[in-house]
């Protein structure tokens, strides 16, 4: 299969380079449709006029173009012969006949030296298999469910940051990252299935740990979130949207220092339409820039008992909606470092319906990929507003060297 | 009667889906990310792009998500196409 299709890719590079100037049946449809050559075709008398079989034959020469020019003893479909002289003009003159729907049948020579080569059926479709593995990433929501193996390349990274500050005596660690292990089926479509329609396309088991704060001697500073759930996801894949992916994850959370106690249950829904440029794209935006924008769902409930080192109130539902919307850019790049560097802009904004609290919280930053495959990344953040997670207010610049896995 | 569709005619339409300028450069070997962007469902959301697209829907094309979850270089998409065609029997010839 791979022999064939190089060959193929590179047969197409030639028809994309001459597809301008191509000879279609489109380009003779200016001239009226010559019906003699068919009078006495198909097993019929000469007689000045067409029978049904010869209707039929010259029916088929007026809409396939190539049995118009190749079916020369007009019966109707490609001899050997016949078919041996479409493969030398396909060579010589390459014409794509790739606007032709239907080619008469074709004769088992076909794949014989000198014919057309058959491009083989190598395997059969595999079902979807199962698979199992760690991830570690910056956020929850940057985890999927819905591919086998999920790029690093665009995911934000976790970091880690260790001081121990001996002047001052105050030593801090910060964290933003998630560990998590993904137990993710793809489903195959449905046989029958219309080509618009929607089905359940994966789903998805992960339990999670996710950490999010500073642990500090300056209690000033001292807030965070140490979280430990479950994550539910199932994807559906067709309709107006190109896929739609739904999650739910209940977790505990605590803090740190192990002081904070709460519980509570997050829900998303995350939908795509790439020809829209809806959280992702397949067609740049104008010249090598591509881009899209962002846009998420979410609901979270958290029941506290006790807030620990959090501005949450201890014995408090909180019930936020809200969602996040941004922007993300990829810039040109010199060749080799095609989309390793990515800017952004987003606004994470929730509403507490319970308490009438809102939390917004807004970041700008970019993100170089240091390596191809992701594996680690060097960003610059600057982010402002409320954490929802903390009600820690925030106003920071952080670079920071992030990594994958 | 056998449908018979050229392995470059696959290759060409799914190009002009990448690029509709025809400008590009479009490198086979390279990672799909390179030309799919997004969060992290955007390769499979691309299944679903490339049935509704002009180029494909014409024949019906109908991928999903499992089609394309091993499709790390744009070459395995063109794969993946070919093996919907020869499923659905098509003879793919180049």
């Amino acid at each position: 299969m791979a022999r064939f299709i190089a060959s193929a890719l590179s047969l197409g590079v030639a028809f994309a380079a001459v597809s301008a100037a191509q000879v279609s049946a489109a380009d003779e449809e200016d001239k009226p449709f010559d019906l003699k050559p068919f009078d006495g075709k198909a097993g019929g008398q000469v007689d000045g006029r067409l029978n049904a079989a010869e209707a039929r034959l010259a029916g088929l020469h007026k809409t396939n173009p190539v049995l118009a020019k190749y079916d020369t003893d007009f019966s109707g479909d490609l001899s050997t012969a016949e078919f041996a002289v479409l493969n030398a003009d396909l060579k010589t003159d390459p014409k794509d006949p790739g606007d032709l729907a239907t080619v008469a049948t074709m004769v088992d020579t076909a794949n014989q030296t000198g014919g057309l080569r058959v491009v083989p059926i190598e395997k059969e479709k595999v079902a979807c298999a199962a698979s199992s593995r760690f991830y570690v990433r910056k956020e929850e929501l940057d985890i999927s469910a819905y591919t086998a193996a999920v790029s690093k390349k665009e995911a934000k990274g976790a970091s880690l940051a260790v001081s121990l500050e001996d002047v001052s005596d105050i030593d801090r660690t910060e964290a933003h990252g998630i560990i998590v292990w993904a137990h993710t089926r793809c489903l195959p479509r449905p046989e029958g299935l219309p080509a618009t329609a929607s089905y359940l396309s994966s789903w998805s088991i992960a339990p999670f740990l996710a950490a999010d704060g500073v642990r500090s001697d300056d209690l000033e500073e001292d807030k965070s979130a140490l979280k430990l759930g479950v994550g539910l996801q199932v994807a559906r894949s067709g309709g107006w949207f190109d896929l739609q992916a739904f999650a739910l994850r209940p977790y505990l959370q605590t803090d740190f220092r192990g002081k904070a106690s709460a519980y509570g249950a997050q829900a998303s829904w995350e939908p795509y339409r790439l020809d829209h440029k809806l959280n992702g794209a397949h067609q740049p935006l104008f010249g090598d820039v591509y881009g899209y924008w962002q846009f998420r769902l979410e609901a979270d409930w958290l029941h506290v008992d006790k807030p620990g080192r959090t501005d949450l109130k201890a014995e408090t539902d909180y019930a936020w909606l809200g969602g996040v919307a941004g922007v993300v850019l990829f810039p040109p790049m010199p060749e080799g470092w095609e989309r390793r560097l990515k800017v952004y802009g987003n606004i994470k904004l929730h509403r507490d319906v319970n308490n009438a609290i809102e939390a917004r919280l807004n970041f700008v930053g970019a993100g170089l990929n240091l390596d191809d495959d992701g594996d680690m990344a060097l960003s610059l953040d600057y982010a402002w507003g409320e954490d929802r997670a903390t009600l820690d207010r925030i106003r920071k610049t952080t670079l920071s060297i992030n990594f994958k896995y | 009667m056998t449908n018979i569709i050229r392995a470059g005619t696959i290759t060409s339409l799914l190009r002009s889906v990448l690029d509709p300028s025809g400008q590009r450069q479009i490198d086979w070997e390279a990672p799909a990310s390179e030309y799919i962007v997004g969060e992290n469902g955007a390769p499979s959301a691309f299944a679903n792009a490339l049935n509704r697209s002009p180029q494909f829907s014409g024949y019906g094309l109908s991928l999903g998500p499992n089609d394309l979850a091993d499709a790390d270089k744009l070459r395995d998409i063109v794969e993946a196409i070919i093996g919907w065609f020869q499923r659905r029997g098509w003879q793919v010839v180049l």
